[in-house]
Protein backbone atom coordinates (compact mmCIF):
# COMPACT_ATOMS: atom_id res chain seq x y z
CA UNK A 1 0.00 0.00 0.00
CA UNK A 2 2.84 2.39 0.88
CA UNK A 3 4.57 1.80 -2.45
CA UNK A 4 1.30 2.45 -4.30
CA UNK A 5 0.88 5.74 -2.46
CA UNK A 6 4.50 6.65 -3.21
CA UNK A 7 3.97 5.90 -6.93
CA UNK A 8 0.84 8.04 -6.89
CA UNK A 9 2.60 10.93 -5.13
CA UNK A 10 5.53 10.74 -7.57
CA UNK A 11 3.12 10.77 -10.52
CA UNK A 12 1.19 13.74 -9.14
CA UNK A 13 4.45 15.61 -8.49
CA UNK A 14 5.75 15.04 -12.03
CA UNK A 15 2.35 15.89 -13.50
CA UNK A 16 2.30 19.18 -11.57
CA UNK A 17 5.79 20.01 -12.86
CA UNK A 18 4.68 19.37 -16.45
CA UNK A 19 1.36 21.21 -16.19
CA UNK A 20 1.05 24.16 -18.56
CA UNK A 21 4.48 23.67 -20.16
CA UNK A 22 4.28 23.39 -23.92
CA UNK A 23 7.56 21.47 -24.05
CA UNK A 24 5.98 18.73 -21.95
CA UNK A 25 3.11 18.19 -24.42
CA UNK A 26 4.78 15.25 -26.10
CA UNK A 27 5.52 13.68 -22.72
CA UNK A 28 1.85 14.11 -21.71
CA UNK A 29 0.66 12.44 -24.91
CA UNK A 30 3.09 9.58 -24.36
CA UNK A 31 1.92 9.27 -20.74
CA UNK A 32 -1.69 8.83 -21.94
CA UNK A 33 -0.70 6.02 -24.32
CA UNK A 34 1.56 4.44 -21.69
CA UNK A 35 -1.27 4.59 -19.15
CA UNK A 36 -3.58 2.66 -21.48
CA UNK A 37 -0.84 0.13 -22.22
CA UNK A 38 -0.03 -0.30 -18.50
CA UNK A 39 -3.75 -0.79 -17.74
CA UNK A 40 -4.01 -3.46 -20.44
CA UNK A 41 -0.84 -5.17 -19.16
CA UNK A 42 -2.22 -5.14 -15.62
CA UNK A 43 -5.48 -6.78 -16.76
CA UNK A 44 -3.50 -9.39 -18.72
CA UNK A 45 -1.36 -10.16 -15.65
CA UNK A 46 -4.43 -10.44 -13.38
CA UNK A 47 -6.02 -12.80 -15.93
CA UNK A 48 -2.94 -15.02 -16.30
CA UNK A 49 -2.40 -15.08 -12.55
CA UNK A 50 -6.01 -16.09 -11.89
CA UNK A 51 -6.26 -18.47 -14.82
CA UNK A 52 -3.15 -20.38 -13.80
CA UNK A 53 -3.86 -20.37 -10.07
CA UNK A 54 -5.09 -23.83 -8.99
CA UNK A 55 -6.19 -22.42 -5.60
CA UNK A 56 -8.57 -20.07 -7.40
CA UNK A 57 -10.20 -22.81 -9.51
CA UNK A 58 -10.36 -25.17 -6.52
CA UNK A 59 -12.02 -22.49 -4.35
CA UNK A 60 -14.35 -21.57 -7.18
CA UNK A 61 -15.64 -25.15 -7.31
CA UNK A 62 -15.97 -25.37 -3.53
CA UNK A 63 -17.50 -21.98 -2.76
CA UNK A 64 -18.39 -20.60 -6.18
CA UNK A 65 -22.15 -20.09 -5.91
CA UNK A 66 -22.22 -18.70 -2.37
CA UNK A 67 -19.16 -16.53 -3.02
CA UNK A 68 -20.59 -15.13 -6.24
CA UNK A 69 -23.93 -14.39 -4.55
CA UNK A 70 -22.17 -12.62 -1.68
CA UNK A 71 -20.04 -10.60 -4.10
CA UNK A 72 -23.09 -9.58 -6.13
CA UNK A 73 -25.04 -8.62 -3.01
CA UNK A 74 -22.15 -6.66 -1.48
CA UNK A 75 -21.54 -4.82 -4.76
CA UNK A 76 -25.24 -4.00 -5.17
CA UNK A 77 -25.53 -2.82 -1.57
CA UNK A 78 -22.51 -0.56 -1.82
CA UNK A 79 -23.65 0.95 -5.13
CA UNK A 80 -27.15 1.57 -3.78
CA UNK A 81 -25.95 3.26 -0.59
CA UNK A 82 -23.28 5.32 -2.40
CA UNK A 83 -25.76 6.38 -5.06
CA UNK A 84 -28.11 7.58 -2.31
CA UNK A 85 -25.22 9.35 -0.59
CA UNK A 86 -24.18 11.03 -3.83
CA UNK A 87 -27.75 12.19 -4.45
CA UNK A 88 -28.05 13.54 -0.90
CA UNK A 89 -24.56 14.93 -0.32
CA UNK A 90 -23.26 15.74 -3.79
CA UNK A 91 -25.66 17.87 -5.79
CA UNK A 92 -24.15 16.76 -9.10
CA UNK A 93 -25.64 13.31 -8.51
CA UNK A 94 -28.93 14.60 -9.88
CA UNK A 95 -28.80 14.05 -13.59
CA UNK B 1 -12.99 0.00 -22.51
CA UNK B 2 -12.96 -3.18 -24.60
CA UNK B 3 -9.17 -3.56 -24.52
CA UNK B 4 -8.79 -4.16 -20.74
CA UNK B 5 -11.61 -6.71 -20.80
CA UNK B 6 -10.12 -8.50 -23.80
CA UNK B 7 -6.74 -8.53 -22.04
CA UNK B 8 -8.33 -9.99 -18.91
CA UNK B 9 -10.08 -12.75 -20.87
CA UNK B 10 -6.95 -13.48 -22.92
CA UNK B 11 -4.98 -13.65 -19.68
CA UNK B 12 -7.40 -16.09 -18.03
CA UNK B 13 -7.24 -18.31 -21.12
CA UNK B 14 -3.45 -18.11 -21.30
CA UNK B 15 -3.15 -18.85 -17.59
CA UNK B 16 -5.58 -21.75 -17.77
CA UNK B 17 -4.03 -23.35 -20.84
CA UNK B 18 -0.40 -22.31 -20.41
CA UNK B 19 2.41 -23.52 -18.19
CA UNK B 20 2.37 -22.74 -14.44
CA UNK B 21 5.45 -20.54 -14.99
CA UNK B 22 3.23 -18.04 -16.84
CA UNK B 23 1.11 -17.58 -13.73
CA UNK B 24 4.19 -17.08 -11.55
CA UNK B 25 5.69 -14.61 -14.03
CA UNK B 26 2.39 -12.71 -14.19
CA UNK B 27 2.31 -12.59 -10.39
CA UNK B 28 5.79 -11.05 -10.40
CA UNK B 29 4.93 -8.59 -13.18
CA UNK B 30 1.68 -7.46 -11.55
CA UNK B 31 3.21 -5.08 -8.95
CA UNK B 32 5.25 -3.38 -11.71
CA UNK B 33 2.24 -2.92 -13.97
CA UNK B 34 0.22 -1.72 -11.00
CA UNK B 35 2.86 0.85 -10.05
CA UNK B 36 2.95 2.10 -13.65
CA UNK B 37 -0.85 2.45 -13.72
CA UNK B 38 -0.94 4.31 -10.39
CA UNK B 39 2.03 6.53 -11.35
CA UNK B 40 0.50 7.47 -14.71
CA UNK B 41 -2.95 8.06 -13.19
CA UNK B 42 -1.23 10.33 -10.65
CA UNK B 43 0.61 12.09 -13.48
CA UNK B 44 -2.71 12.78 -15.19
CA UNK B 45 -4.23 14.06 -11.94
CA UNK B 46 -1.18 16.25 -11.23
CA UNK B 47 -1.28 17.72 -14.74
CA UNK B 48 -4.92 18.67 -14.18
CA UNK B 49 -4.41 19.65 -10.55
CA UNK B 50 -6.61 22.74 -10.72
CA UNK B 51 -9.69 20.78 -11.75
CA UNK B 52 -8.91 18.04 -9.21
CA UNK B 53 -8.30 20.47 -6.33
CA UNK B 54 -11.41 22.46 -7.24
CA UNK B 55 -13.47 19.31 -7.06
CA UNK B 56 -11.88 18.11 -3.79
CA UNK B 57 -12.40 21.51 -2.19
CA UNK B 58 -16.04 21.40 -3.24
CA UNK B 59 -16.51 17.92 -1.73
CA UNK B 60 -14.66 18.56 1.56
CA UNK B 61 -15.43 16.10 4.35
CA UNK B 62 -18.07 14.42 2.16
CA UNK B 63 -15.23 12.57 0.41
CA UNK B 64 -15.08 10.29 3.47
CA UNK B 65 -18.81 9.54 3.29
CA UNK B 66 -18.33 7.47 0.13
CA UNK B 67 -16.03 4.75 1.53
CA UNK B 68 -18.14 4.58 4.70
CA UNK B 69 -21.28 4.08 2.58
CA UNK B 70 -19.46 1.43 0.53
CA UNK B 71 -18.55 -0.36 3.77
CA UNK B 72 -22.05 -0.14 5.27
CA UNK B 73 -23.77 -1.12 2.00
CA UNK B 74 -21.46 -4.08 1.39
CA UNK B 75 -21.80 -5.49 4.90
CA UNK B 76 -25.58 -4.87 5.14
CA UNK B 77 -26.36 -6.44 1.76
CA UNK B 78 -23.91 -9.26 2.45
CA UNK B 79 -25.72 -10.14 5.70
CA UNK B 80 -29.10 -10.12 3.89
CA UNK B 81 -27.76 -12.38 1.13
CA UNK B 82 -26.22 -14.62 3.80
CA UNK B 83 -29.61 -15.03 5.48
CA UNK B 84 -31.12 -16.14 2.15
CA UNK B 85 -28.23 -18.54 1.49
CA UNK B 86 -28.16 -19.96 5.01
CA UNK B 87 -24.74 -18.46 5.82
CA UNK B 88 -24.34 -17.27 9.46
CA UNK B 89 -24.51 -13.44 9.71
CA UNK B 90 -21.00 -13.19 11.19
CA UNK B 91 -19.53 -15.18 8.28
CA UNK B 92 -21.46 -13.26 5.60
CA UNK B 93 -20.63 -9.88 7.18
CA UNK B 94 -16.92 -10.64 7.55
CA UNK B 95 -16.63 -12.04 4.01
CA UNK B 96 -18.41 -8.95 2.61
CA UNK B 97 -16.12 -6.70 4.66
CA UNK B 98 -13.20 -7.91 2.52
CA UNK B 99 -14.18 -5.16 -0.02
CA UNK B 100 -12.43 -7.12 -2.84
CA UNK B 101 -9.15 -7.28 -0.88
CA UNK B 102 -9.15 -11.05 -1.36
CA UNK B 103 -5.65 -11.92 -0.20
CA UNK B 104 -5.96 -10.29 3.22
CA UNK B 105 -9.60 -11.21 3.89
CA UNK B 106 -9.06 -14.85 2.85
CA UNK B 107 -5.97 -15.07 5.07
CA UNK B 108 -7.72 -13.58 8.12
CA UNK B 109 -10.88 -15.65 7.72
CA UNK B 110 -8.95 -18.82 6.86
CA UNK B 111 -7.22 -18.44 10.20
CA UNK B 112 -10.34 -17.48 12.17
CA UNK B 113 -12.97 -19.73 10.56
CA UNK B 114 -11.00 -22.47 8.81
CA UNK B 115 -10.24 -23.22 5.14
CA UNK B 116 -13.91 -23.31 4.10
CA UNK B 117 -14.53 -19.72 5.19
CA UNK B 118 -11.15 -18.68 3.79
CA UNK B 119 -12.12 -20.14 0.39
CA UNK B 120 -15.49 -18.37 0.52
CA UNK B 121 -13.73 -15.06 1.29
CA UNK B 122 -11.25 -15.65 -1.55
CA UNK B 123 -13.95 -16.40 -4.13
CA UNK B 124 -16.39 -13.67 -3.01
CA UNK B 125 -13.70 -10.97 -3.04
CA UNK B 126 -12.04 -12.14 -6.27
CA UNK B 127 -15.45 -12.19 -7.96
CA UNK B 128 -16.07 -8.68 -6.61
CA UNK B 129 -12.84 -7.47 -8.21
CA UNK B 130 -13.87 -9.07 -11.51
CA UNK B 131 -17.33 -7.51 -11.17
CA UNK B 132 -15.69 -4.13 -10.69
CA UNK B 133 -13.67 -4.49 -13.89
CA UNK B 134 -16.80 -5.51 -15.79
CA UNK B 135 -19.41 -3.27 -14.17
CA UNK B 136 -17.70 0.06 -13.40
CA UNK B 137 -17.59 1.12 -17.10
CA UNK B 138 -21.26 0.18 -17.54
CA UNK B 139 -22.35 1.85 -14.29
CA UNK B 140 -20.39 5.03 -15.07
CA UNK B 141 -22.74 5.63 -18.03
CA UNK B 142 -25.86 5.44 -15.86
CA UNK B 143 -24.96 6.69 -12.38
CA UNK B 144 -22.38 9.20 -11.05
CA UNK B 145 -18.83 7.77 -11.18
CA UNK B 146 -18.46 8.40 -7.43
CA UNK B 147 -21.19 5.82 -6.82
CA UNK B 148 -20.07 3.47 -9.59
CA UNK B 149 -16.57 3.15 -8.14
CA UNK B 150 -18.00 1.67 -4.91
CA UNK B 151 -18.13 -1.76 -6.62
CA UNK B 152 -14.32 -1.67 -6.66
CA UNK B 153 -14.12 -1.50 -2.86
CA UNK B 154 -10.53 -1.39 -1.65
CA UNK B 155 -9.19 -1.99 -5.18
CA UNK B 156 -10.29 1.47 -6.37
CA UNK B 157 -6.81 2.68 -5.39
CA UNK B 158 -4.90 0.03 -7.36
CA UNK B 159 -6.08 -2.79 -9.64
CA UNK B 160 -9.33 -1.15 -10.78
CA UNK B 161 -7.94 2.41 -10.79
CA UNK B 162 -7.13 2.04 -14.49
CA UNK B 163 -10.77 1.20 -15.25
CA UNK B 164 -12.05 4.11 -13.13
CA UNK B 165 -9.54 6.47 -14.74
CA UNK B 166 -10.58 5.41 -18.24
CA UNK B 167 -14.31 5.81 -17.73
CA UNK B 168 -14.49 8.65 -15.18
CA UNK B 169 -11.44 10.79 -16.01
CA UNK B 170 -8.58 12.22 -13.98
CA UNK B 171 -10.89 14.06 -11.58
CA UNK B 172 -12.14 10.71 -10.24
CA UNK B 173 -8.60 9.44 -9.59
CA UNK B 174 -8.04 11.25 -6.30
CA UNK B 175 -11.54 10.35 -5.11
CA UNK B 176 -10.91 6.69 -6.04
CA UNK B 177 -7.58 6.64 -4.20
CA UNK B 178 -9.10 8.12 -1.01
CA UNK B 179 -11.96 5.59 -1.29
CA UNK B 180 -9.48 2.72 -1.69
CA UNK B 181 -7.15 3.85 1.10
CA UNK B 182 -9.99 4.16 3.66
CA UNK B 183 -11.44 0.75 2.75
CA UNK B 184 -8.02 -0.93 2.69
CA UNK B 185 -7.42 0.37 6.21
CA UNK B 186 -10.85 -0.88 7.31
CA UNK B 187 -10.40 -4.50 6.08
CA UNK B 188 -8.00 -5.76 8.82
CA UNK B 189 -10.18 -4.07 11.46
CA UNK B 190 -13.69 -4.94 10.27
CA UNK B 191 -13.17 -8.54 9.10
CA UNK B 192 -12.17 -10.01 12.50
CA UNK B 193 -14.47 -7.60 14.36
CA UNK B 194 -17.59 -8.64 12.42
CA UNK B 195 -16.61 -12.32 12.57
CA UNK B 196 -16.40 -12.16 16.37
CA UNK B 197 -19.33 -9.79 16.96
CA UNK B 198 -22.08 -11.37 14.85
Amino acid sequence: MLFTLFALAAGIGLGMLCAGKSRADRLCKAAGALGRAAGALLMLCIGVWMGGNPDFWGSLRAAGTAGTALALAASAGSVLLCWLAVRLLFREGRR
Amino acid sequence: MKLPLLCLLAGVLAGRLGAPEYSRAAGELMPLALSAVVFLAGFDAGRNREAVLRRLARYGWRVLALPLCTAAGSVGAGVLAGLLLGIPPGHAASVSAGFAYYSLSAAILGELGGPGLGALALVANLVRELLAILLVPLLCRRIPPAAAMSVSGATSMDTTLAVIHTCAGEEAVVLAVIHGVVLTALVPVLVPLLYNLL
